[in-house]
């Protein structure tokens, strides 16, 4: 897509890598124009003007100057600074575990506006109380969904009969759900509870809000992640590497919990 | 880039460019200017410049304390006895003992983590010089942590982690103030600089 020499747009800040002397290289995801890599003159200094504005997971409006090789920021202005999360070690691990998989499932430059705005509602909900694990696996399903990768999960994948009663099974390399009978022709199938299916299909067929509604116990939540991790694993062909971190985060928190008198 | 893509270069010369290149900051124009510039300078300076590398490969060690680049294990601020041993400042890099340092305004021992836990670069706590820092705490002797890794996201997270992880071990951890810059302009400072610069203010 062409665009004018300056512009102006809002993004969220996913990555940050240091460049040269003072710089930065950010990487965005903004709404019209899907995921930019630019660079940030001068903004290790501590006097920087733009700095405070382009730190990790902020929303920002921005003016962009494409230079020759790699676009510039001119300008950067604070909307949302997830102060909230930022505080809050679990939900920030949560969060940066969102922009490590926004960064890797959005190529450069391809403009998803949708992706856009299920990301800020996503971070909107690891500010609040709400089932901050349960936002996760929303966010990975429509995220999967809006790139043609979403599961199904309805019908045998293979047979398109309708899941009867009974075992039923997954296979990331089958794309969603396996009937008993299809199940051997997929090597990587694995059996899946019906109440983990079921979850799944709400969550994929409801707005957040809604979704955010069902209250899910930590076995099933566990069988949850496992599953959609292995649909992720399997399209973007990597494990993503803030997985050690929220591991981490949770044997820590869980350890003060225990702890706690 | 290989050694033939500086072709026709002779092939020292060629591969005095591509070592250049390998430099953070350095680009191929770079690369082949400072080659050129190496060239024509006078032998001992040539000597000098290669001895400086070599020693710094060969002789800088990291201090088994403090995990500071020094040639001397434990370094000369780890052994300085002037040196209030009872509260230690937490860094990230080996650059930030210097900048520190130049400050003279902390009189206690440093730890030097040589990273920040960064999850999107697969920097996780295990690859950080925590564990080092944990023995250091065994004693019960440190009565202060000073937690001074960068202002920013990742900084924070590794602050945040260190507090949760530290706090049975010592008495009191704390956070260098974050606040506005001297030289700075209230017009331009960003919400999250300006709300931590009332939050820490003080009585004059």
């Amino acid at each position: 897509m062409t665009r004018p020499h300056t512009f102006n747009t809002e993004a969220v800040v996913l990555r940050a890598a240091d460049l040269g002397e003072s710089d930065r290289l950010l990487t965005l995801l903004t709404p019209a124009h899907g995921k930019l890599q630019v660079s940030a003159r001068g903004v290790r200094k501590t006097t920087s003007k733009l700095g405070g504005h382009l730190d990790l997971l902020t929303r920002v409006t921005l003016t962009i100057s494409q230079g020759q090789s790699l676009a510039t920021i001119a300008g950067a202005e604070t909307l949302e600074p997830f102060i909230t999360l930022k505080a809050d070690l679990k939900a920030l691990s949560k969060a940066l575990y969102l922009a490590e998989l926004a960064d890797a499932f959005h190529p450069l430059e391809a403009p998803m506006p949708p992706a856009y705005a299920l990301l800020l509602e996503t971070l909107h909900i690891l500010e609040t109380p709400a089932d901050h694990d349960l936002a996760l696996r929303y966010y990975e399903l429509r995220l999967l969904d809006m790139g043609g990768f979403g599961p199904q999960l309805t019908q045998c994948v293979q047979c398109q009969e309708r899941l009867q009663a009974g075992s039923h099974y997954v296979s990331p390399a089958a794309g969603g759900a396996l009937c008993p009978g299809c199940r051997p022709s997929f090597a990587d199938s694995a059996p899946i509870s019906v109440d983990a299916l079921k979850v799944l299909r709400y969550l994929a067929s409801n707005p957040l809000p809604v979704a955010l509604r069902l209250v899910v116990r930590p076995p099933l939540h566990r069988e949850l992640a496992a599953h959609v991790s292995a649909l992720l694993r399997h399209t973007l062909e990597r494990e993503l590497r803030s997985n050690a971190f929220l591991r981490t985060v949770a044997q820590q928190s869980a350890r003060s919990e225990t702890n706690a008198p | 880039m290989t050694t033939n893509d500086f072709l026709p270069a002779a092939a020292p010369v060629a591969r005095l460019i591509q070592e250049l290149h390998k430099l953070p900051g350095i680009g191929a124009k770079t690369a082949q200017r400072l080659t050129y510039y190496l060239v024509r300078m006078p032998e001992e300076d040539a000597h000098a410049l290669a001895d400086a590398i070599i020693a710094v490969k060969e002789q800088i060690i990291l201090c088994s304390q403090c995990q500071n680049l020094t040639e001397a294990d434990p370094c000369p601020i780890c052994t300085d006895p002037t040196r209030d041993r009872s509260i230690i400042c937490v860094i990230e890099e080996p650059l930030d003992v210097l900048a520190l340092e130049r400050t003279h305004c902390f009189r206690g021992l440093y730890h030097v983590l040589h990273g920040v836990i960064s999850p999107i670069n697969g920097i996780n706590a295990e690859e950080l010089k925590i564990r080092e820092l944990l023995v250091r705490l065994k004693d019960g002797s440190v009565q202060e942590i000073v937690l001074a890794t960068n202002p920013n996201l990742e900084g924070e997270a590794t602050a945040m982690y260190l507090h949760r992880l530290l706090t049975p071990f010592v008495p009191k951890i704390t956070r260098l103030a974050r606040g506005l810059p001297v030289g700075g302009d209230l017009e331009y400072a960003d919400q999250v600089t300006l709300t931590r610069a009332f939050q820490g203010r003080q009585s004059l």
